[in-house]
């Protein structure tokens, strides 16, 4: 065990042995405390050491030189002794183990205590939480008191334990009971319940209580009942409902192709684009005759001086080149069917 | 894991709902799902957005409809509101192709969306119904093949938009919320969907929270199931994010690590396509394992 091994530097007067190089230590052992039985002894060791001097130095000054490193080295040693002596005090003050366990023992118990009333509460707890739990029906049990739900095919709260074979390979997940783990949460699986029979039980209900057929003529008020019509097939469309102001006219196979087309330009965008296209062809046409009309102030820049001969007369008559005063009549006549054209072009949508 | 399989249908709009597997082959016939609820709120849009992306995710060409014609919002929840310009009405009047009105989603190319018409146009009553089969038709035969899936956003009520969308479906999905007023609105709808001969509907519960279910304050997914008597094809749970992926225009099953929501949205989609329904459900959370400092209440 542990031994305290303390330097004690001790002017002694006890024989030592010297020898040529150095110093040599000298321990002795001492015991004190014989009452610590726990193989704890303070002991202490006294060194005694003695240090060689300059030969050639006379004896006093050897002596005195001795002494003062030895009184140097003597201060340091002081110290130390007195951390050992204070260390020695320390443990002699503290009280033997026996002892201290003795006087422990009241606060050991008080913490065993206190671990012992903290189980106490803990338990205490989750019996109060598990019996109110069970006592409070929850809002559930109005539904059943107002004939929503039926009682005897509840009992879902309590928990299933699959230890009949569960042949359903969907919910063996867990190895004692079913459960599974979704997201780092834990639930408990309980069967399906609803049967095939159970479904046509259902069906057969609602075939009772739900009587519809599907609407396939749609009326405004004040439409006439077309005859041969299904009166459950009938729908009314109230006069403020914001669907009857959208019902029009529309085409419906016109609207089928639309749906149906796969490739091209759809049809409306083609048929805005030819209107254009005639439009735009039309107007050309009407610039392209407005510039084929000749101006009559401009005109007279040409005209040549009248010369009054019979016969230039009649050559002029002859010629349809001077006849500028206006449109003829024939040629009026190839202008109706642009302007026609023009008037059917504006009339399509 | 069940094998993928792809039935095939008849011609008829409503036909009887059968379970035909068949080996993977180019479809000549889209499966064309009417997503409806009766009750407004209920999440028909976000389950609209997040199956189809689910379903295109799988692999799956998809053709979204908005078939709301007053009120236009899976544009928004899909994050494709600017690249709207032409819809089925413009289509109908001949303003553009159909293909131009489809809007292609950037993140999934096999992803369209359509939207019936812009909030300030309408469609004549009665005329709906026949625009959304001409274009099932239009869809069937076009030149990049006909899609695996037409999901139809079914507006609120049993007015003539709900009239509109459901005529060209032959199979429904409802959404409902475990309260009771939703499941009355979706029992009715239920019986409409029926009575149209559109018998295979099966049902996703929304906004459902185990929590409340455990307190009894709210009635359990088996609950809801023994009231309406139809099949399960997913339960959601309530989850903030779905707000938030509203907010941003991207729907969740796109979240990576994926919620809680997106996850059952994605379950729900994948029976979608296997014509399967839930055999078992989640009804409440058990207690994780926590080290021994939590007796203590840490």
């Amino acid at each position: 065990m542990a031994s305290i091994w303390t330097l004690q530097l001790h002017a002694v007067s006890s024989p030592h042995r010297i020898t040529s190089n150095g110093l040599e230590l000298r321990t002795g052992l001492g015991s004190s405390y014989g009452y610590l039985d726990c193989n704890r002894r303070i002991t202490y060791r006294k060194f005694v050491w003695r240090a060689f001097s300059d030969p050639g130095s006379s004896d006093e000054a050897k002596q005195t030189q001795k002494y003062v490193i030895v009184q140097a080295k003597g201060d340091k040693m002081l110290d130390m002794k007195n951390q050992v002596g204070r260390l020695q005090e320390t443990i002699a003050s503290l009280p033997p183990v026996v002892f201290l366990m003795k006087r422990q023992s009241g606060g050991n118990f008080a913490i065993g205590l206190c671990i012992l009333a903290t189980i106490l509460v803990i338990s205490v707890r989750i019996y109060m939480a598990k019996k109110s739990r069970n006592s409070r029906p929850g809002s559930v049990a109005d539904l059943v008191r107002r004939g929503q739900l039926r009682s005897d095919r509840r009992g879902i709260s309590t928990p299933l334990k699959y230890e009949d074979p569960f042949n359903n390979p969907m919910v063996k997940v867990g190895k004692s009971d079913s459960t599974i783990e979704m997201c780092g949460k834990v639930y408990r699986l309980a069967p399906v319940t609803l049967t095939k029979e159970q479904q046509a039980i259902h069906q057969k209900r609602r075939s009772r209580a739900y009587q519809w057929k599907r609407p396939t003529v749609f009326l405004r008020d004040g439409d006439p009942v077309p005859p041969d019509v299904d009166p459950d097939a009938i729908r009314w469309i109230p006069a403020n409902h914001p669907f009857a102001t959208t019902a029009s006219d529309i085409d419906e196979d016109l609207a089928q192709n639309n749906v149906y087309q796969k490739h091209g330009v759809p049809f409306r965008i083609q048929a805005e684009h030819e209107a254009l296209q005639r439009k735009l062809e039309a107007l050309q046409s009407e610039q392209k005759f407005k510039k084929l009309v000749i101006d009559p102030g401009a005109a007279k820049d040409f005209e040549r001086p009248f010369k009054p001969h019979p016969k230039s007369d009649d050559h002029v008559e002859q010629s349809p080149s001077y006849n500028h005063l206006g449109p003829k009549p024939s040629k009026s006549e190839h202008f109706p069917n642009s302007f026609e054209s023009h008037s059917n072009s504006e009339e399509l949508p | 894991m069940r094998k993928l399989f792809l039935p095939d249908f008849n011609n008829s709009t409503h036909p009887e709902s059968t379970v035909q597997p068949q080996a993977p082959a180019r479809r000549r016939h889209p499966r064309v799902v009417v997503i409806t609820s009766g009750k407004g709120g209920v999440g028909k849009t976000t389950t609209t957005a997040n199956v189809g992306l689910s379903l295109a995710h799988l692999g799956l060409s998809v053709v979204t409809v908005d078939a709301d014609v007053g009120l236009r919002n899976l544009d928004l929840l899909l994050g494709l509101e600017n690249r709207v310009n032409y819809t089925l009405v413009e289509v109908l009047n001949g303003d553009c192709r159909l293909d131009q009105a489809l809007v292609r989603d950037k993140r999934w190319s096999n992803f369209e969306l359509l939207c019936i018409s812009k909030p300030r146009s309408k469609l004549p009553i009665g005329f709906g119904g026949k625009a959304l089969v001409w274009l099932v038709e239009s869809l069937k035969d076009r030149q990049e093949g006909c899609p695996d899936f037409i999901l139809i956003d079914c507006p609120a009520g049993i007015d003539a938009g709900f009239i509109t969308a459901i005529t060209p479906a032959n199979e429904a999905v409802l959404v409902t919320t475990p309260d009771i007023t939703s499941l009355r609105d979706a029992d009715r709808v239920t019986g409409l969907l029926e009575c149209d001969g559109i018998r295979d509907i099966k049902m996703i519960v929304n906004r459902v929270r185990t929590d409340m279910i455990k307190g009894e304050d709210m009635m359990s997914v088996l609950d809801v199931q023994e009231m309406l008597g139809l099949a399960l094809l997913g339960v959601i749970p309530e989850d903030s994010e779905v707000i938030r992926s509203t907010n941003r225009g991207y729907p969740l099953v796109l979240n990576k690590p994926p919620t809680l929501a997106g996850l059952a949205f994605e379950q729900a989609a994948w029976r979608l396509v296997e014509q399967d329904s839930m055999q078992a459900v989640m009804m409440e959370e058990e207690p994780k394992n926590r080290g021994w400092f939590s007796f203590f209440g840490g």
